[in-house]
């Protein structure tokens, strides 16, 4: 069960690059935002942005809500295609590939969400939650499902009988680590958390991101940490970027961004964390 | 003239819940609260989600509504018992002498109403005040929130606020008339560091310039570090620890406060795992199980086998009653000053930080 898998794309490439990708919402109809007065939605949620992950890396991206964060999440996840600029895994352009390449190159991503009620099918019980996709893009047989499920479900802290419980059977922290197991049934390479740990509360959230940490050791994850608390990213990412008004203004080695903040607004950020005086 | 502004005395708080087979049972929600709080200071009310703390803002203001009752306890404010007071007199307290902000302004905000109408309104209730009178002073309290060019502002509807603007109105509402104690209940979970940065400045400047009483509810102990006089950390519907914030969060004597500081990864080595804490919280047990033993027991590292028959006495009953009695203001000053704790094995620290349990 591990992400090895596709091991043998170009290893040189980066395993997902975003170049100068831009995106703006609600301006391709012919209603203009500004004449109704709403001008302040009228820039782009995504400007000019690049980005590289490479194997095995952990990247953070903070900002503030409506900083575009979640819509560059989604524009990595190639949930949304961006109005202009490039996304490429492994080197490739997805949508020039084949139809079987392009369905693993989907898989290999996985996402991660912040409401983790809004993201599980209400009616599905844990073993189709988890279960379907790999059985529907053939990585194992449906007589081999439930095995499948109750090795992932005890692998992020779950009990194998919870196989049969519906979501709103789960506490908050078991929906998170539920939501978990099933973006590892597909043996994803990148798992983008958008928000994933913020719903929890802090003593539960330190479980998820000691799984977290776990699962990325084990199977050599990547990961694209979206989240508005910088503590969390910190303790996280390999490196930051940090998002403002749909722009990138600083990125680099974790420790050296929240050492020395070059942007004022990065150091405004940091600023505004409450900190705890510890012993 | 030493009595705290508020004294809430053995509060025990229920919610019914129906059950088709088992018949209705009762669940404890709030189990002998007991804190007291002085006028102007700022406390700062602690705990994870479902632990009680909004449900103790709300009793403090009788906001409570079935399934949810208050069988035992005096919640005391300025003297008079609150409980036993009508919803006439309450309705007259409330917006006046005792103002609460909820984490969603809307809760406040009445979308269909331009702000100022709200702001006058809110004014007007209580005193009798000329509307321009009250517009002024509405714009004053918004100017004092940081709100840019409050006049605009004020013929505004809340739909044409930001969500950081739009608390911030809320905010300036339960200001207006300078209450002798505001309720603010997580006012700031939903918005960005800056924005809260501000808002928390904002609000402690205020109340210390008016005299105002606060009660800060809240998940995040480092904003509260950074706010609150005195702390409250609430666990599974009781208070566990309380005292002075710096004392409580520097050297807690709770394990679970303890658990809840070590939890954050601030302040940890980046990739390394954070000490957790095991399990959840647990929901509220009927009221005829309540009781037996500690309820953090079962997640406690230091947990005996007497912690899971008794539970330990609240913080406040170490002060006899006697105590009270005789000398009541030494009291009130000693208890301000103290850091108590629910526990039975409270944790010790040497000289150089480490931290042991006491094994009696």
């Amino acid at each position: 069960m591990t992400a090895a898998a596709n091991q043998n794309h170009s290893i040189s490439a980066p395993l997902l690059q975003l170049q100068e990708v831009s995106l703006r919402y609600g301006d391709k109809s012919k209603i203009s935002f500004k004449s109704i007065g709403y001008d302040k939605y009228s820039g782009p949620a995504v400007d000019q942005v690049s980005l590289q992950l490479a194997a095995g890396e952990t990247l953070g991206l903070v900002g503030e809500s409506g900083c575009g964060k979640s819509t560059l999440g989604r524009i990595a996840a190639g949930l949304l295609l961006p109005d202009s600029g490039q996304r490429l895994w492994c080197g490739e352009d997805v949508r020039q590939l084949d139809a079987a390449a392009q369905r693993r190159a989907r898989l290999d991503v996985q996402l991660i969400f912040q409401n983790s009620h809004a993201a599980l099918n209400p009616r599905l019980r844990s073993e189709q939650l988890i279960g379907e996709a790999p059985v529907v893009h053939g990585l194992i047989r449906a007589s081999e499902r439930r095995d499948w499920v109750i090795q992932l479900l005890q692998r992020v802290g779950l009990d194998a009988s919870h196989i049969d419980r519906y979501p709103h059977q789960f506490s908050g922290g078991q929906r998170a680590r539920l939501g978990i197991a099933r973006a590892l049934a597909v043996q994803p390479r990148l798992l983008i958390c958008d928000e994933a740990v913020a719903a929890l509360d802090v003593s539960v959230q330190a479980q998820v991101i000691n799984l977290l940490l776990s699962l990325r050791a084990e199977f050599g994850l990547s990961m694209l940490f979206i989240s508005h608390d910088l503590d969390v990213v910190r303790h996280l990412s390999d490196r930051v970027l940090v998002m403002h008004a749909g722009q990138i203004v600083e990125s680099g080695a974790t420790e050296s961004v929240y050492h020395q903040p070059q942007h004022a607004y990065t150091r405004s950020l940091l600023e505004s964390i409450p900190r705890l005086a510890r012993i | 003239m030493n009595a705290p502004l508020l004294q809430v005395e053995q509060l025990d708080c229920v919610v019914r819940q129906a059950g088709v087979l088992t018949g209705d049972a009762d669940l404890a929600v709030l189990q002998q609260l007991d804190f007291s709080l002085q006028r102007g200071r700022i406390l700062g009310l602690v705990g994870e989600s479902g632990c009680g703390k909004s449900m103790t803002g709300n009793a403090i203001l009788g906001l409570l509504e079935p399934p949810a009752r208050i069988v035992r306890g005096r919640i005391l404010f300025d003297g008079v018992d609150l409980l036993q007071q009508d919803e006439a007199a309450l309705r007259g307290l409330r917006g006046d002498r005792i103002a609460m902000v909820f984490q969603d302004p809307m809760m406040t905000l009445n979308p269909v109403l331009r702000i100022d109408t709200q702001m006058i309104e809110a004014i007007q209730a209580h005193h009798p005040l000329p509307r321009k009178q009250a517009l002024a002073r509405a714009a004053t309290a918004l100017a004092q929130l940081g709100l840019h060019d409050p006049q605009q502002r004020l013929r505004e509807y809340p739909h044409q606020l930001s969500g950081g603007m739009r608390q911030r109105v809320a905010i300036a509402i339960a200001l207006l008339n300078q209450p002798a104690l505001l309720i603010a209940d997580e006012p700031t979970t939903a918005l960005d560091v800056t924005t809260q940065r501000q808002i928390v400045q904002q609000v402690q400047a205020l109340c210390r310039e008016q005299g105002s009483a606060l009660i800060w509810i809240s998940h995040d102990l480092a904003l509260v570090s950074s706010l609150a006089d005195e702390i409250c950390v609430m666990y599974a519907g009781r208070i566990v620890e309380r005292g002075p914030v710096q004392a409580v969060l520097q050297q807690p004597r709770h394990p679970y406060t303890r658990g809840l500081i070590d939890a954050a990864p601030a302040g940890h080595v980046p990739g390394q795992p954070l000490p957790q804490i095991p399990g959840n919280v647990p929901l509220p047990p009927p009221l005829s199980q309540a009781g037996r033993g500690c309820a953090f027991a079962p997640r406690c590292g230091y947990a005996s086998a007497r912690c899971g028959e008794t539970e330990p006495a609240p913080p406040e009953q170490a002060v006899s009653a006697t105590h009270r009695a005789t000398h009541p203001a030494t009291h009130h000053a000693t208890h301000r000053a103290t850091q108590r704790v629910r526990c039975h094995h409270p944790l010790v620290y040497s000289a150089d930080g480490a931290t042991e349990a006491i094994t009696p």
